[in-house]
């Protein structure tokens, strides 16, 4: 299964805008098995009307794979990775390390996502350099709030 | 002296006395005969010699017979020289010369001259002594003796016999031997056998002793012949009684060595099996024959071969090896697990020969052992796989939740009003029971965490500061009620900060959230009750029916439903696994409507 874009339907408009005045749309990546978390973290994008592309993939290998043909493309880096750490086939840590390792994206902002709240996951995530923890959040207004953070992070200056 | 009467009267009466002084007759023949007497005589006048026979003068030298007469003999004691200087007769003296020879000297007075006649007796003397020494030599040597006589007459016995037996002397000597045999044929043939002429050599029997005990000897016993007539025996009787004792003894101890369960066997320095009883024989199922002479170490499987020199060497610096665990073969080569002492045996002279080893079959003991210890690790396992299986399955049962709960929100959100009135109500019933089923999963991820950290070693934490940001946790749920929360000085408690947190969250929200119609006033004590520290918190609160007072420490147990009182059920559960995980006891004290007080103890610790 290859990466999914997503063009958030309420952005069309605003995509379109961004297209005419020349805008590169940013783009973020998102490392995650489970398509309810998807949904609700383009709800969020929604809510905070963050203009983004937003391409979802959903195992490690596949990620994995993806960041090394961008790196042998030369191709362009998404503006944000958000990466879940109980994946398919190959584990968020792995593509963590792996991602850091890259030539071209190795110093994107990466938010790990996971339901974990382990503190040993916590802070193997910091140490393979995540820019961001956040625990996956039952309720849905903490969720939706996520949509800030996700805006923050793509306006922060790479 | 015979009175003579040959004819030569002196007109004085016919028969005198020798010291009357008469003249005689027939004195010039008596003269004559003294000169040739065989013993040595002497005439003295005031001391000095005027006679001397010629056996006198064999007997002193010639030059001597001119000295005094107390000089003659040379040298002699002091007593001696005094009593022959004074001379004074009578005189009876056995006197030692200075060449060494003993001299009978007798002296007699006549008028003014005195006769003294001297003797040696050198041999006498000698064979007095010897008789004397062989006499004392049977009288008093420590080995019991007696002479019987041919009719069966005890005639001697020694001294060692006489206290051997307890009797005195009249009590045996010239009683007849018999008495004082307890079997009558025995003596019987004693006295046969001796008058045949037959020598005895340790022939065995019992005697009676004054005190009724029987003392069993050994008789060596042969006969003395004069003249081919018996006239008594030589006989030596020696007790076997200590002899029998130490027989006994070592037979008893033998045969306790023998029927021992315990396989108990010698080596000798070089590993050679020397004794091996019938213990042995059961446990290891070698027959003593099969094992005498072989070496130990074919009793040791091959990871215990070391150990057999080991021992050897130790035993032969004279060490005692205490009982120890180790495994053993046997003749059929199962492995016994066994109990060893091994101790060194020493000769009379206290040289090391070898060694002594009892082994003791405790494989039932140590399979027991294994089996008790397995049971528990499996138990120990068993429980830790619960643990690990209550919080994995609240661990994984929180994402499906998180999904329900999150869409069910989106749904409110999005198609809230939207939908019929009875629409909404379901959804609310939906947002409502996922809700709560996550407080669950969070509490019973809580009570097995509560229990992860018991692995860990408490320290120190100021139980002050710990209430203190609890209450600040407690902020907003302290201010929406009204409540007051004040507390004495708190100690320092062994414990982690994260558990007494806990402790005091779960304690104090509830002591908020079962509030009466009053305001909550809390209060939080610390009393220290010998090895622990007790604490309590007390509220004004509903109180609790004492007949519930241990139900309410159940896990998910409640006494008010969720629309009454919001809560879990299990906020106590976790207080009382934290508490008693750490070795101390919760309990409530409460009267419905009259507030209640939770206690805890914590172990107070070193130092505190």
């Amino acid at each position: 299964m290859g990466a999914r874009r997503f063009s958030l339907p309420s952005l069309r408009a605003k995509e379109t805008e961004a297209t005419l005045t020349g805008e590169a749309i940013p783009v973020i990546v998102m490392v995650e098995d489970n398509v309810a978390d998807v949904r609700l973290v383009r709800e969020a994008l929604d809510e905070h009307a963050v203009l983004c592309e937003l391409e979802v993939i959903s195992d490690g290998e596949e990620a994995i794979a993806f960041f090394d043909s961008v790196d042998a493309s030369g191709g362009a880096c998404p503006q944000l990775v958000i990466l879940d750490l109980n994946l398919p086939k190959r584990s968020g840590a792995d593509v963590l390390r792996h991602l850091r390792a890259s030539k071209g994206c190795g110093g994107i902002p990466i938010i790990v996502m996971s339901s974990s709240d382990n503190q040993k996951d916590r802070d193997t995530a910091a140490a393979l350099g995540a820019s961001q923890y956040v625990r996956k959040p039952s309720r849905l207004d903490e969720f939706m709030k996520l949509g800030e953070l996700f805006k923050e992070m793509l306006s922060k200056p790479k | 002296m015979k009175s003579s009467t040959d004819g030569k009267g002196t007109g004085k009466s016919a028969s005198t006395e020798s010291g009357d002084g008469a003249e005689r007759a027939d004195w010039p023949i008596a003269g004559e005969a003294l000169s040739v007497w065989p013993q040595a005589v002497f005439l003295l006048a005031d001391g000095k010699i005027t006679y001397a026979n010629a056996e006198a003068s064999r007997l002193v030298p010639e030059p001597l017979l001119k000295q005094p007469f107390a000089t003659v003999f040379g040298e002699v004691d002091a007593e001696c020289a005094r009593t022959l200087a004074e001379m004074q007769t009578p005189l009876d003296l056995d006197l030692k010369t200075g060449s060494g020879r003993w001299i009978a000297v007798q002296a007699r007075s006549y008028q003014k001259s005195t006769i003294v006649t001297c003797r040696d007796i050198t041999e006498q003397k000698l064979l007095a002594d010897r008789t004397e020494e062989l006499s004392d030599f049977l009288e008093n040597a420590s080995v019991p003796m007696h002479w019987v006589g041919p009719d069966g007459t005890i005639l001697r016995a020694n001294q060692a016999e006489l206290r051997a037996l307890g009797y005195s002397a009249e009590e045996y000597i010239g009683h007849s031997i018999a008495e004082f045999h307890v079997d009558e044929p025995v003596i019987a043939d004693i006295l046969r056998r001796l008058t045949n002429d037959e020598v005895l050599d340790n022939y065995e029997a019992r005697l009676r002793c004054k005190n009724g005990a029987i003392l069993t000897v050994a008789i060596n016993s042969s006969v003395y012949r004069k003249d081919g007539k018996f006239i008594h025996t030589r006989c030596l009787t020696r007790d076997l009684s200590s002899e029998r004792f130490a027989a006994e003894l070592e037979k008893r101890l033998a045969a306790i060595v023998e029927s021992s369960d315990d396989a108990i066997l010698s080596k000798d320095l070089n590993g050679m099996i020397s004794s091996w009883n019938r213990g042995a024989e059961s446990l290891f199922g070698y027959t003593a024959e099969e094992a005498i002479g072989k070496p130990i170490s074919m009793l040791a499987p091959p990871d215990r071969i070391e150990e057999i020199s080991n021992i050897l060497e130790r035993v032969g610096r004279g060490e005692r090896i205490d009982p120890y665990q180790t495994k053993r073969t046997t003749k059929d080569g199962r492995i016994l697990w066994i109990s060893l002492t091994v101790s060194p045996i020493m000769d009379a002279a206290g040289n090391i020969i070898g060694a002594s080893k009892v082994a003791r079959d405790i494989t039932h003991r140590i399979q027991s052992e294994e089996a008790l210890q397995a049971a528990n690790d499996s138990l120990t396992r068993a429980n830790a796989d619960l643990e690990q299986f209550a919080y994995s399955a609240s661990h994984d049962l929180q994402e499906p939740l998180r999904m329900v709960l999150a869409y069910s929100e989106l749904l409110k959100k999005r198609y809230g009003g939207q939908l019929s009135g009875d629409g909404d109500e379901f959804i609310g019933y939906l947002v409502e029971g996922a809700t709560r089923m996550e407080h669950l999963l969070h509490d019973l991820r809580t009570f097995t965490q509560s229990a992860a950290i018991d692995q860990e070693d408490p320290r120190g934490i100021d139980a002050n500061e710990c209430l203190l940001r609890t209450i600040g946790n407690l902020k907003t749920t302290i201010s929406d009620n009204g409540a007051t929360i004040t507390h004495d000085r708190l100690p320092v408690l062994m414990m982690h900060e994260f558990q007494l947190e806990q402790l005091f969250q779960n304690l104090i929200a509830n002591a908020i959230r079962y509030h009466s119609q009053a305001p909550p006033i809390i209060h939080v004590g610390a009393k220290r009750v010998g090895q622990y520290w007790e604490l309590c918190v007390r509220d004004n609160g509903m109180g609790v029916d004492p007949k519930y007072k241990e139900q309410i420490f159940g896990i998910f147990k409640r006494l008010h439903t969720s629309s009454e009182v919001p809560g879990t059920g299990m906020g106590l559960a976790i207080c009382q696994r934290i508490v008693e995980g750490g070795g101390g006891r919760i309990w409530m004290e409460s009267e419905p409507g009259g507030g209640s007080t939770f206690f805890f103890t914590v172990p107070a610790g070193q130092g505190n």
